[in-house]
């Protein structure tokens, strides 16, 4: 079920939150049960046939924790048990996720003869299946406990993350459940809420979708493409992909919110990102955070441990030298963000977009080690930085969006104008389309993002927004209340010809 | 935040210590309340090598999971306290021998 659908909107979250209020009156573990069974609807309107998949993965999963909790004086058990369980979510992953592509390639280079139908993925399974790794790998390091199997079930399938996150972590979501308050529903937040998914139902419809026909006719066919169609399809999808995902992720945390939950922040203006590295701790924050926690620091604990002990120093001067940079820096840089990549799909291209980023940040730390004086804050350094930063990001969402390396590199060979400037006569149409990229890029650099305007009601869990612009931080008053009715009839009336957001592939 | 009353000065100090040595200044300050937005440099990789130096100088182990969440001064100092008592012995760090129980 889609959240930009109309069964969604009008039937199934206001039977939700209706059901919810009235099983909060019998009590907690009524309304727990109530939340858990509406999110398994969520979830198996699309293909009931996944459920069970669902229910096994959470049902084995809550049984390894509470074998390795059971086993807290025989810490080898603990480690046998969740290697098993890791490697067990990661051969379903591999199995409904990887298995087919690999399968594919093979027959498509006579290397081996396979029957296949074409795969389904289950919805949302590389997003609970990363939640749950990090809370088995907490339980293993006595950073988390759950011993309620409904709480457990609830936080990994709540529906309003549970297909494209933001992938969430135990310890933000464990004591709303445990606070009394969350279990009624509370006026304030339905309003903060419900102006929080408005806005991302409004960059979903409005913004994201009208893109999609752009990006979709240019990346069809890359190889007719001169230099102005060629960047005009590559910015329609960078933007769209932007306005998509960023709406999602308000939606998904205005949703938690009417719940009395409050999320992680998933997206902070990422093209305003100055560095790749920003772009990153900006973009999909959740998954970085999750790739930090779980397999950046350990790798690079790792070898900063085993250095030590080798009476290595560990120092920046020794990350400065080549052999350190290489080991320290751009070996653990380079399998986390590469794994990242992998993480998209079975795709060759998403394997060198991990690598290509794999590569900018690489670049990015060594010139954090050797740039020669301290970061300038002129506005032209400024604008620089930017403009540099979102150049990068744009090779990468080529590839990112291409079909095959193939259709990638003839994108970029339109965009580098390889094939000539121009189609055809430019024409007012054109004009246009060129026009309302341009009024976009406008809100994506020049104006506040959710969180901002959200900002006087602690929108989301972790980095507290702050910004100008006053008069556009939301209140709950008349004017604002006129203005989101009417963002509220814009958006449903925009509702019937939107699509899938595209983070549900992943 | 209680960090004035809570903190050891001698952790405090050696941490002080392990951080000018890591950023290379010897004037560096530090506080409790001081925080990775603070301190110029302070990146997930110069924590990374703070967490290390302060495993090898007090003898503790920190575990992957638990070091995102030490974002200031006095939290590092706070952890390292915690895992020095007597109810934090399993899964030290041997500075001795430079191996860990758990890896």
């Amino acid at each position: 079920m889609l959240f930009n659908s109309y069964v969604f909107v009008a039937a199934f979250l206001p039977l939700t939150l209706g059901g919810f209020a009235l099983a909060c009156r019998f009590g907690r573990l009524q309304a727990a049960l109530f939340l858990l069974f509406a999110s398994l609807v969520f979830y198996g309107w699309w293909n009931p046939h996944f459920l069970p998949l669902l229910a096994v993965s959470v049902g084995a999963n809550y049984a390894a924790s509470a074998l390795i909790m059971r086993y807290v004086a025989r810490p080898r058990w603990q480690s046998a048990i969740l290697m098993g369980a890791v490697a067990g979510n990661l051969a379903a992953l591999f199995w409904c996720k990887y298995l087919a592509a690999m399968l594919w390639f093979l027959r498509a280079h006579g290397i081996a003869e396979v029957a296949l139908a074409d795969p389904v993925l289950p919805l949302g399974i590389s997003f609970f299946t990363f939640t749950q790794i990090g809370f088995l790998v907490d339980c293993r390091q006595g950073q988390a406990r759950e011993p309620s199997l409904l709480n457990y079930a609830l936080f990994v399938s709540f529906f309003p993350h549970l297909i494209a996150g933001p992938i969430l972590h135990h310890r933000e979501i464990m004591p709303q459940f445990a606070d009394a308050t969350t279990w009624r529903l509370r006026g304030e937040n339905l309003a903060v809420g419900s102006a929080i998914f408005l806005i991302g139902l409004l960059k979903k419809t409005l913004l994201a979708d009208p893109l999609a026909p752009i990006a979709s006719a240019g990346y069809a066919d890359p190889s007719a493409l001169t230099l102005f169609p060629a960047w005009h399809a590559a910015l329609a999808y960078s933007l769209q992909l932007y306005f998509d995902f960023s709406g999602y992720s308000d939606m998904a945390i205005g949703l938690a919110r009417l719940f009395n939950l409050r999320f992680p922040l998933n997206f902070h203006s990422p093209y305003q990102a100055q560095s790749v590295i920003d772009y990153w701790q900006r973009w999909h924050m959740t998954l970085t955070r999750w790739l930090m926690l779980y397999l950046y620091n350990p790798l690079a604990l790792y070898i900063a441990r085993r250095r030590a002990a080798r009476g290595l120093p560990i120092d920046r001067a020794a990350r400065s030298s080549l052999r350190g940079f290489a080991t320290m820096v751009a070996l653990p840089t380079m399998v986390t963000i590469g794994l990242a990549g992998v993480w998209h799909g079975s795709a060759f291209t998403f394997v060198v977009f991990g690598l290509l980023h794999g590569v900018y940040l690489c670049v990015n730390h060594a010139w954090r080690l050797w740039r020669p004086g301290p970061r300038s804050a002129a506005w032209h350094a400024v604008v620089a930085r930017v403009a540099l930063t979102y150049g990068c990001v744009l090779v990468g969402s080529v590839i990112f969006r291409a079909t095959s390396l193939t259709d990638a590199g003839a994108m970029l060979g339109g965009m580098l104008g390889l094939r000539g400037v121009w189609l055809a006569a430019p024409d007012l149409h054109a004009a246009v389309g060129v026009l309302w990229l341009v009024a976009l890029y406008a809100i994506v650099w020049g104006a506040p993002n959710t969180q901002q305007i959200m900002r006087a009601y602690a929108p989301a869990l972790g980095r507290a927004a702050t910004g100008s612009w006053p008069r556009l931080v939301w209140q709950p008053t008349l004017p604002w209340a006129v203005a989101f009715g009417v963002a509220a009839m814009l958006g449903l009336l925009s509702i019937g010809g939107t699509g899938e957001f595209l983070y549900y592939r992943f | 935040m209680p960090t004035s009353v809570t903190i050891a000065q001698p952790v405090l100090a050696g941490v002080t210590e392990i951080f000018r040595a890591v950023f290379n200044d010897p004037d560096l300050e530090l506080t409790p309340r001081s925080t990775a937005d603070e301190v110029p440099g302070w990146d997930s990789m110069t924590h990374i090598t703070l967490i290390v130096e302060a495993e090898c100088r007090f003898g503790v182990l920190f575990q992957a999971a638990e070091i995102e969440s030490l974002h200031s001064v006095g939290e590092l100092v706070r952890a390292i306290e915690a895992k020095r008592g007597p109810a934090a012995v399993s899964g030290q760090w041997s500075a001795v021998s430079g191996q860990s129980r758990n890896i």
